[in-house]
Parts: structure tokens; sequence; C-alpha cells
């Protein structure tokens, strides 16, 4: 079945890339879906169903700490698996952001393979 | 942490942001000198230690750079495109760099921001920086430059 995948990065032109690689990664993908920052993001998820979130750290209005923490408080949404994609990539803030509830992590700069292999390894689909 | 060790950083870091996301390598180091049209972004990062990271790319630099990272023909870019992959170098570099220079502690990067280019004299720049280091790419040149403030 297709994926919706949502990616919330206050880089359009990073949203643009992870676009690019997640195409590049032959995962079946129906639908993307993209938010400037936490806030923009959980309005986005009343209105419509994703089966994975990618989300960088530092962003205005709410962070991407502030945004799964949101997500994991909320009886719906914190089903939806969440990849952090950030160039911090200080064991610290890994930690962090998985106690936090996130499900995978990828450091900036990745290769494709890393962040199929992180998606796989999340939605514990097979190989594609 | 060397003045020399800051260098081979820059230059490891620059190397693997540049292969892994951008699709290219720097071909050597390049002569650093500033130009008007050139786009220069900076942003600040806050931990132990704290600092600044500033990214300076000549226009042919960033056009290349940004058709690479968006996988677009160079032509088609426009300057806000340009200026928004030059932030996200600048944010990628910064913390690749920060993480390696301590790997165990956390940070807080600012946002980049596109700031005016300073043209001024290379040495007058120079004493500012902890470390800076310019690379010849395909077309045009990336300079990179690190700043950390003094612990108290």
């Amino acid at each position: 079945m297709a994926l919706n995948i949502m990616i919330v990065d206050d880089s359009p032109v990073m949203r643009s890339f992870i676009r690019k690689v997640v195409g590049l990664t032959g995962l079946d993908v129906g639908e993307y879906c993209e938010a400037g920052d936490g806030e923009l993001a959980l309005r986005l998820l009343r209105e419509r169903w994703v089966d994975l979130i990618l989300t960088d750290i530092n962003m205005p209005n709410m962070n991407g700490e502030e945004l799964v923490s949101w997500l994991e408080n909320d009886e719906l949404l914190r089903s939806i698996p969440v990849i952090v994609v950030s160039t911090d990539s200080s064991q610290s803030r890994v930690q962090h952001m998985l106690a936090l509830g996130a499900k995978g992590y990828v450091s900036k700069p990745f290769l494709p393979e890393a962040l199929r292999d992180e998606v796989e390894k999340v939605l514990s689909v097979p190989h594609a | 942490m060397p003045e020399q060790n800051f260098s081979q950083l820059i230059s490891e870091t620059v190397c693997t942001v540049l292969e892994t996301m951008f699709f290219t390598v720097p071909l050597g180091y390049a002569e650093s000198k500033a130009h008007p049209g050139d786009m220069e972004a900076r942003l600040a990062f806050h931990g132990h230690p704290s600092g600044a990271l500033d990214v300076c790319l000549s226009r042919p630099g960033a056009r290349m750079l940004a058709g690479g990272f968006l996988g677009e023909e160079d032509e088609t870019l426009t300057d806000i495109q340009l200026g928004q992959v030059t932030c996200e170098l600048a944010n990628m570099l910064c913390g690749s760099l920060v993480s390696k220079l301590e790997p165990e502690e956390s940070f807080n990067l600012d946002p980049p921001e596109l700031v005016p280019v300073r043209t001024e004299d290379s040495s007058e720049r120079e004493s500012s920086f902890t470390s800076r280091q310019s690379f010849e790419l395909e077309s045009g040149v990336l300079t990179v430059s690190l700043c950390l403030e003094a612990e108290t």
C-alpha cells in the first residue's frame, strides 16, 4: 500500500531534497505533505492522515522536540511513526529525541540509503 | 584544538557534506576573496563550545551546488533558491562541525541567515576567525569560516 509521508522542515529546499531522496529509495509513496514548522504540521494532521513523519528539530514556532512530544501525548496521532532528520548528530540529542517518542533518527548529511534503511526499519517493511 | 586541526576538520566536513548532499567534491584549496554578488550565510551555535559559522559562495558556486542539491538545471534556479541552498549548506556544515568538535555535547543552532558579503581586506577578516578555508569547486569558490567564542 502506498505511504503518505509528511516532511516537516523550515527550509523549503531541504523539504524538496528529502522528497527527492525518498523518491530514490523505491518506497511506494502515495502523497507528500509538507510543513514549515511543528504548528503547521499539527494543523495539517487534523485534516489528513499520514503514515510517516520526517521532521527537523530546529524550526520556528514549534520545533521538532515540541512536535514529537505533542504527538506522543495525542491519543490518535501517537501511532504515526516519526523519524528525526537533523544536523545534530550528538548522542545526547539522538537519545533525547528517541526518549520523547521518535522512532528513528537520521543525521544530516545522509546518503539516500541511510534514509531508506531508517524508513524501512521504522515501518518494518522489507527491502524495496 | 590547534589551528591546523580546525583546518583539517573543516576540510573533512566540507568534503563529506558536498559529496553526500550535493553530489560533488572540492577540487582543491582556493584563494579566499569575496566579490559583490557572492552569497554569504551565517549562523551561530550555542553549547560547549559556542560560536558562529560563515559560508560564502561565489555566484557560480552557489548555482552549481543548488543545481546538484535540488536536481534542477542551473539556469532555472532563482536567487531565492540560491540563498536557501546557501543557508542549508551553512546549517549542515555547522551541525557536522560542531558534532565533531564535541560528540557528546548537545548544542543549539540559530537559523542560518543571509548576510551582506564582506569584501574588505582578507587579512582583516582573517583576524576575527578561529579558522577559515576556501575551496575550489567545479564552478566557483566556497569559503568556510569558523569562529569559536572563548569559554568563560
